[in-house]
């Protein structure tokens, strides 16, 4: 550094000082116990690509040398910080964030995963302000872009799929709504396995959301195609439970629907439509019977205009079908969860039955508890209860099926 | 009536803020590639071609928008380029849009020449754009930033 300018050091300073944080995160990644399948592969990117960065770092000190214009070197060092400071980030806010998704969560994704035959998929499950699903890796190679090509170069080649879902406290904490997740897990697995739907309508370079700006009508078509499968993967593999508790928790007056998410009134329409086909013909009354209560709004294109939607849900049912992963109604089955989980006893057989009776089941329990503690007390039980039966069901399967 | 969402959704925060940072390296990278033409380095080749492609398709979703009319985004230079060019929250000012494109072909050209080592004319207005661009794209997502840090808040 001997031959630089009297004016290159701070900014050779600032960059000098990334070489020992990236060190310092790979080893305090190295340490931290990261809960779910996604820890080892997820190390692995970080060791990786911290190397990488760290290589590409140096290139750029020696370039900062050869600049001669002041500018480009401060607009250099500023974007080689902005870059790094968003990864050290993204890597802060993963290690914070894994620890408060609970053990039982990590096994309800796991038994979904396993039952689907994608327990190869990288991804993480953070605690984050809403529920959703984004590409890690996506991210991280937008960060890296022209200055860090090792890096970008690594994720392409070995890492092209990483994904992280968030998901809010409330959902966290409440057991019986984490078939919601499902419909996450369909975005998840769509974009990283099926890719049906870029098959039909090409998938753009950016997030399905903006309340600003108009999007074109292709890429609108993606996006709705996706929300329309999301929410079919969710209830054809979960049941009804899926939509009673979309319809709880999301179609209220108050929630702002995106315009670039189908309305909830098409939404709506499309759940109903196969909970018939299902021969749910009760629960897809009810589910009409609510969506009266609903503000009308006009989607930005109708789901008439999805000229391949019937095929792209045709072959998602073909995915859920190969793997027998649709749910089935079966009275005694219902009746055998209701009895155990009414006396307190934990349910081990399947997760997606436990779900759709421990919501009736914890209704009744709290409408025939008197006072507000003794309700309140009844339902943290119930709610262990249900942790323990997924967390059971899971590591029975493993054990019987030795996988 | 439905409410609308104070500031930017949680993953459209994301993605503005990455798609910027992307946009801010590109454009570093092509002020670089001009500024270190002289060198014969691998890396300079490997930003010249980088800077090629950028301007390039820059350019062709610049034509697009404008062409358009009413510029719609399809890819995540667009949703730069119309959100540099909003005018409160709603409007977009196609003039703007059209001094970009005029940009981006001088830049285009400059980039080309390096490329052809043929004799480089008007190095200067290219420098400007691209340095007086980066602050553009450093004002236009400040509020994104905060945002994203904001959601980054550590537990």
């Amino acid at each position: 550094m001997g031959s630089s300018p009297p004016d290159d050091i701070p900014i050779v300073a600032r960059i000098r000082s990334y070489f020992s944080l990236l060190r310092a995160t790979k080893e305090e990644v190295e340490q931290i116990k990261i809960p779910g399948l996604g820890e080892k592969r997820f190390k692995h990117m970080v060791y990786q690509l911290v190397d990488d960065l760290i290589i590409d770092l140096k290139e750029h000190v020696s370039t900062i040398e050869e600049l001669e214009d002041v500018d480009t070197k401060s607009e250099l060092s500023e974007s080689i910080h902005r870059s790094l400071e968003a990864f050290l980030n993204w890597i802060d806010v993963i290690l914070r964030h894994c620890n408060a998704v609970s053990l039982e969560l990590h096994e309800f994704v796991s038994y979904i995963l396993k039952d689907l035959n994608l327990e190869n998929i990288d991804y993480l499950l953070l605690s984050g302000s809403e529920l959703s699903e984004a590409s890690l890796s996506e991210g991280l190679s937008k960060l890296f872009i022209a200055l860090f090509e090792k890096a970008r170069d690594r994720i392409t080649r070995e890492f092209p799929s990483f994904c992280i879902i968030f998901i809010p406290q409330s959902l966290l904490k409440n057991p019986i709504n984490w078939s919601l997740c499902v419909h996450e897990i369909g975005h998840m697995v769509e974009n990283e396995r099926l890719r049906i739907v870029e098959n039909f309508y090409p998938r753009p370079e950016f997030s399905p959301v903006s309340t600003r700006i108009m999007y074109n009508s292709e890429a609108l078509k993606h996006w709705y195609s996706k929300e329309f499968q999301a929410d079919f993967f969710a209830q054809s593999y979960c049941g009804p439970i899926f939509t009673s508790q979309l319809v709880d928790n999301f179609f209220t007056k108050e929630i702002f629907i995106l315009p670039t998410h189908p309305s909830w009134e098409e939404r709506t329409r499309a759940l109903a439509e196969e909970l018939r086909k299902m021969k749910l013909e009760d629960f897809a009354r009810r589910l009409m019977e609510r969506a009266k209560e609903l503000p009308h709004s006009d989607p930005l294109i109708k789901r008439e205009a999805l000229e391949h939607l019937s095929t792209i849900i045709d072959k998602t049912k073909n995915f859920l079908l190969e793997n027998n992963s649709i749910y089935e109604i079966k009275n005694e089955k219902l009746e055998s969860v209701r009895e155990s989980l009414e006396n307190f006893v934990p349910y081990t057989d399947d997760v997606k039955v436990l779900l759709n009776v421990a919501e009736e089941v914890k209704r009744t329990l709290l409408d025939s508890t008197k006072g507000l503690k003794r309700k309140e007390k009844i339902e943290i039980e119930f709610d262990n209860l249900i942790e323990d039966s997924i967390r059971l069901s899971n590591l029975k399967r493993i054990k019987l099926r030795g996988n | 009536m439905y409410k609308r969402p104070e500031g930017l959704p949680f993953l459209e925060t994301l993605d503005d803020y990455h798609n910027q940072i992307a946009v801010r390296n590109l454009v570093i990278g092509s002020l670089m590639t001009i500024e270190l033409r002289s060198k014969n380095s691998e890396r300079v080749k490997r930003l010249l071609e980088q800077s090629l492609d950028f301007c390039n398709k820059s350019l062709k979703t610049l034509d697009r928008l404008v062409k358009d009319g009413k510029p719609t985004v399809d890819n995540y230079l667009s949703k730069v380029f119309i959100d540099l060019a909003m005018i409160d929250n709603e409007k977009v000012d196609m003039r703007q849009l059209v001094k970009y494109q005029e940009n981006f072909t001088q830049t285009l050209q400059v980039l080309r020449q390096i490329h052809e080592n043929k004799e480089i004319k008007d190095v200067e207005k290219p420098k400007v754009f691209l340095k007086n661009f980066i602050e553009k794209v450093k004002a236009a997502y400040v509020k994104t930033e905060t945002l994203y840090l904001g959601f980054f808040t550590t537990r």
